[in-house]
């Protein structure tokens, strides 16, 4: 009698592990009707969409890029498209470079202000130079922002000042005050004085009685060294 | 790097820099009146919390090429002021009824406050930038200010594109056509936008910024569409209505895929359904429309493109990030594309 043939399980599918994406899909569905089309293909579905994900997703990015590099290129052509003649053309260029060398001047400027005005730096300068330079900058005017206010006006007058610590030794100076509307006169008659046995500068403010009623607004700088250390606004009353 | 760890170096960096980030942000609140219609409104999205994964990408990719926090965290601020003045938009143009377990702004306030919101955390997004000007120089802060135009833009016309499709009840659409559409919408602020100005600030501008693109794409892609499969099959946090971009009509991969996959009786059922012109769609009909693509397969198909997508993003991110020295950043970079599924 012939022994029956032994029984065996079938070769497995697969010698190693399934590392697809679509195995870490929760069961969502049986998509029968996806599943159906993928069958009749004999593909695996789980692998025709990741092929086809990467492939969509590198097509639609590089399309882009390229779009936006034309556009980038086009935009740069008109920017830099030659003028109607040579010196004309030579005229933009000088006029953008000036208005490079004024925008990089303003900027050292604003970075010089900035650090003259840090508290740091002041004591630190004060540390370095200690003794009689230290004392003329304690009686400068310059130093702090304590002065008093000496208005004569026959009118009603509000005064308005901003004023700010430096390094400077001068006394404050004001430069003439100036209205909005041409036709009124400047005002001249504002000026600091140091009196010998005053702790702080006194501001004098003289206004003309024919002086037209208005803002009057100006500069005050360093008597010393003219860097801007303030404003003065003085509004006139009818 | 170990993607089991990946979900917990995400997750701590998102609470650190989306922490820091938060603070750093109160300081833009203005405090004063008119309040109730507008100040209390500006500072509601952002009180909500959110996973702050656009800021964190920011400050991550400057720090991984060797910036120092302090200086990106005014981009940093901009970038999360600026999506939240989107997100309030977004919510009225999809008259969306949720955002992060709350009504949302619209819905408080009513449309026009909400609209005026909106403009105006539009317009504080840029006071960060000016910030950024002393902090980090004119040269590179005046190239993130053109960035950030330039990311506006984008995700202006990406918005228009699926405003429009719902409006004029298009179908029919390719993946391709959903992909632009994604690119520009979200992509830009996401990660494209948030990783190039990282660079920049670290690099002083000083880097090709193309391969962000695409790495940007492809994780925000992802991410995208993830986000989609999960208001279909939410996890328990998930914080907007559940089957609410079927309500919308919103042109998800999903929806495109189920137009493909019927016989032209059920096309025009679909379409009849999604025409806006309709009053609202009923349960059933969301019912049906979510059951065809459980018939389709369009969920599974949609989660194959985006894990696609992020191990796309995973290449792109070897190619830009492999020379620098490793770090928590770094980790936390490569950590996004397996987090987004992972997040909740």
């Amino acid at each position: 009698m012939d022994k029956p043939e032994r029984l065996h399980r079938p070769d497995p599918e697969r010698n190693a592990p399934n590392r697809s994406a679509v195995s870490f899909m929760r069961d969502a569905g049986n998509g029968a009707r996806a599943d159906e089309k993928a069958h009749a293909n004999g593909s695996d579905p789980g692998e025709d969409v990741l092929a086809h994900g990467v492939k969509l997703g590198y097509s639609v990015i590089d399309d882009q890029i390229r779009r936006g590099e034309r556009l980038a290129e086009r935009l740069r052509h008109g920017a830099t498209k030659p003028a109607a003649s040579p010196s004309v053309e030579l005229s933009h260029l000088l006029e953008r470079a000036l208005n490079v060398y004024k925008d990089m001047g303003a900027l050292a400027l604003n970075a010089a202000e900035a650090l003259a005005r840090s508290p740091v730096l002041h004591s630190g300068l004060s540390r370095a130079w200690p003794g009689g330079a230290g004392e003329e900058h304690a009686r400068s005017p310059g130093a702090g922002s304590r002065f008093s206010i000496e208005l004569d006006s026959s009118r009603k007058t509000h005064v308005e000042i901003d004023l700010r610590p430096t390094l400077g030794t001068g006394v404050p100076l004001v430069h003439v005050l100036h209205a909005v509307n041409p036709a009124h006169p400047p005002l001249s008659g504002a000026h600091f004085t140091l009196e010998p046995n005053a702790s702080a500068p006194v501001l004098h403010i003289s206004i003309p009685d024919a002086q037209p009623a208005a803002t009057y607004s100006g500069v005050i700088v360093d008597g010393g060294t003219n860097q801007p250390c303030g404003t003065l606004s003085v509004r006139i009353l009818a | 790097m170990k993607h089991s760890r990946a979900p917990s170096v995400v997750r701590e960096t998102l609470d650190e820099y989306g922490s820091i980030t938060r603070e750093a942000m109160k300081s833009y609140f203005p405090a004063g009146e008119p309040r109730q219609h507008l100040y209390d409104l500006l500072s509601d999205y952002p009180s909500r919390g959110g996973k702050m994964m656009r800021s964190s990408l920011c400050i991550a990719t400057a720090r991984a090429f060797g910036a120092n926090l302090e200086d990106t965290l005014c981009s940093a601020v901009a970038i999360e002021l600026m999506h939240n003045a989107l997100l309030i938009h977004d919510d009225i143009e999809d008259e969306s009824e949720q955002r992060r377990d709350r009504p949302t702004l619209h819905i408080l306030h009513g449309v026009p406050l909400a609209v005026n919101a909106g403009d105006a955390l539009t317009l504080l997004s840029m006071r960060p930038l000016f910030d950024n000007l002393e902090r980090i120089g004119p040269r590179i802060g005046y190239t993130i200010v053109r960035e950030t135009e330039r990311m506006a833009w984008e995700s202006t016309e990406g918005q228009a594109t699926e405003l429009g499709w719902r409006r004029d009840n298009c179908l029919g659409l390719s993946d391709a056509d959903y992909l632009v559409m994604v690119l520009k919408k979200t992509c830009w602020l996401a990660a494209i936008h948030p990783s190039r100005v990282g660079a920049i600030i670290a690099t002083r501008d000083n880097i090709d910024l193309d391969p962000f693109i695409r790495f940007g794409f492809f994780l925000g892609a992802a991410f995208q569409i993830q986000d989609d499969v999960l208001n279909l099959i939410p996890d328990d946090d998930y914080g907007k209505e559940v089957n609410g971009d079927i309500f919308e009509g919103k042109r998800t991969l999903m929806l495109n895929h189920v137009f493909r996959c019927l016989d032209p009786r059920e096309r025009a059922q679909l379409s009849d359904l999604m025409d806006p012109s309709r009053a609202l769609r009923t349960e059933e009909q969301v019912a049906w429309i979510r059951g065809l693509m459980d018939d389709c397969g369009s969920i599974q198909y949609a989660r194959g493109i985006s894990h696609a997508l992020a191990g796309a993003a995973l290449h792109e991110y070897s190619r830009i990030y492999e020379g620098l020295p490793d770090s928590r950043d770094k980790q936390f970079i490569e950590g996004l594309a397996t987090w987004i599924f992972h997040r909740s």
